[in-house]
C-alpha cells in the first residue's frame, strides 16, 4: 500500500499562512486534506487536542466518513501545505486503496488509545471515580457509544 | 450507507456454539475479518470483558487485519452465533470500496465517541487526572506510522 501523499499525488494543493484556519469546528465537512508539509494544530471546544506534522496526516476524514460537521478546528501553526481532496466521499469510492489506508490510520489511533487505556487501568491507585471514567472510555472506544 | 451484511452477501459463514472461541488474544493475524449475522459475542482482554457485541453487521478482527498485528483481545460466543467470513480481508476491501469505507466509518465512530468523552472529562477533571487524560489524547490523535501491510 503506497502512502497517502503518493496516492493523492494528482490532487491540488493549498498553501496556508501561519495562523490560517483550514477547517472550523461545527462547519459542514466533506473535504479531505492530506498534510504535505508544515504543522497543524487541532482544537476541540477550545482545547488543543493534537498537533500534526507528519506528511500524510489526515484532516477532515471524520466528517467525510460520518457526514457530521467538523468536530474540531484545524489551524496552521506555521506555513503549511495540504493536498485537497474535494468531495472526498466520491473520490474514495473510486479509490478503494485510499479507503483502506484511511481505515488503517484510524485503526492505529484506536490501537494506541486502547493500549494507553489498558496501561492506565493497570496502574495502582486509581480512585473509584477514576475507574468509572475509565470504564466509560472503554465503552466509547470499543462500542462507539459515549453514553 | 448500506449495512455490512448487505455488502457481503454470498460469503461463507461459520457457526459458533455457546462458549466457543472465535479469536484468542496473542494469536497471529490470519488476515480474515468477521461480520456478525446472529448471536452475541464477548470481547475480553486480560480476563476482563471489555464489550459485548450483539448487533447484526458488527465487525470483528478488523484491527488485526488492518494493522497486521496479533489479536489483542479474545472473542467468544456468549450464545450460539453465526458469522460471515471475509477471507483475505485487505484484498477484499481493495476490491470493494464500500466495505472499506464502512470499516473506516466504524473505526471513526469509535474514535469520535472517545474523543468527545475525553474533552468532556478534561473540562471536569482534577489536576491529578490531567496527566492521564493528556496521555489518552496523545494516543487518540497519534500520527500515522507505516502500516504493516504497506
Amino acid at each position: 500500500m503506497a502512502s497517502l501523499v503518493t496516492l493523492t499525488y494528482s490532487q491540488p494543493t493549498r498553501n496556508l499562512a501561519a495562523g490560517e484556519v483550514l477547517v472550523h469546528e461545527g462547519d459542514r465537512g466533506g473535504d479531505l486534506y492530506v498534510l504535505e508539509s508544515g504543522r497543524l494544530v487541532v482544537e476541540r471546544s477550545g482545547t488543543v487536542i493534537a498537533r500534526l506534522s507528519e506528511p500524510g496526516a489526515l484532516v477532515g476524514e471524520m466528517s467525510v466518513l460520518t457526514g457530521a460537521p467538523n468536530s474540531a478546528t484545524v489551524r496552521a501553526e506555521g506555513p503549511a501545505i495540504v493536498r485537497v481532496v474535494a468531495d472526498a466521499m466520491r473520490y474514495i469510492n473510486r479509490q478503494p486503496e485510499v479507503a483502506v489506508h484511511i481505515a488503517t490510520v484510524l485503526a492505529q489511533r484506536l490501537d494506541a488509545t486502547s493500549a494507553v487505556l489498558a496501561e492506565v487501568r493497570g496502574e495502582a491507585g486509581a480512585s473509584p471515580a477514576e475507574q468509572s471514567r475509565l470504564s466509560r472510555l472503554v465503552t466509547a472506544l470499543f462500542a462507539g457509544k459515549s453514553g | 450507507m448500506a449495512n455490512l451484511l448487505a455488502l457481503t452477501t454470498g460469503l461463507a459463514t461459520r457457526t459458533l456454539d455457546r462458549g466457543e472461541l472465535l479469536l484468542e488474544a496473542g494469536e497471529e493475524a490470519s488476515g480474515d475479518m468477521y461480520i456478525l449475522e446472529t448471536g452475541r459475542l464477548t470481547v475480553e482482554r486480560d480476563g476482563v470483558t471489555l464489550a459485548t457485541i450483539g448487533e447484526p453487521g458488527a465487525l470483528i478482527g478488523e484491527m488485526s487485519v488492518l494493522l497486521g498485528t496479533a489479536h489483542s483481545a479474545t472473542v467468544r460466543a456468549e450464545a450460539k452465533s453465526t458469522l460471515r467470513i471475509v477471507d483475505n480481508a485487505v484484498a477484499f476491501m481493495e476490491r470493494s470500496p464500500l466495505v472499506a469505507l464502512h470499516v473506516a466509518t466504524l473505526a471513526c465512530a469509535r474514535l469520535d465517541a472517545t474523543s468527545a468523552l475525553l474533552v468532556e472529562m478534561r473540562n471536569q477533571a482534577s489536576k491529578s487526572e490531567q496527566g492521564m487524560l493528556s496521555r489518552l489524547f496523545g494516543a487518540l490523535n497519534s500520527a500515522p506510522r507505516a502500516a504493516a501491510h504497506e
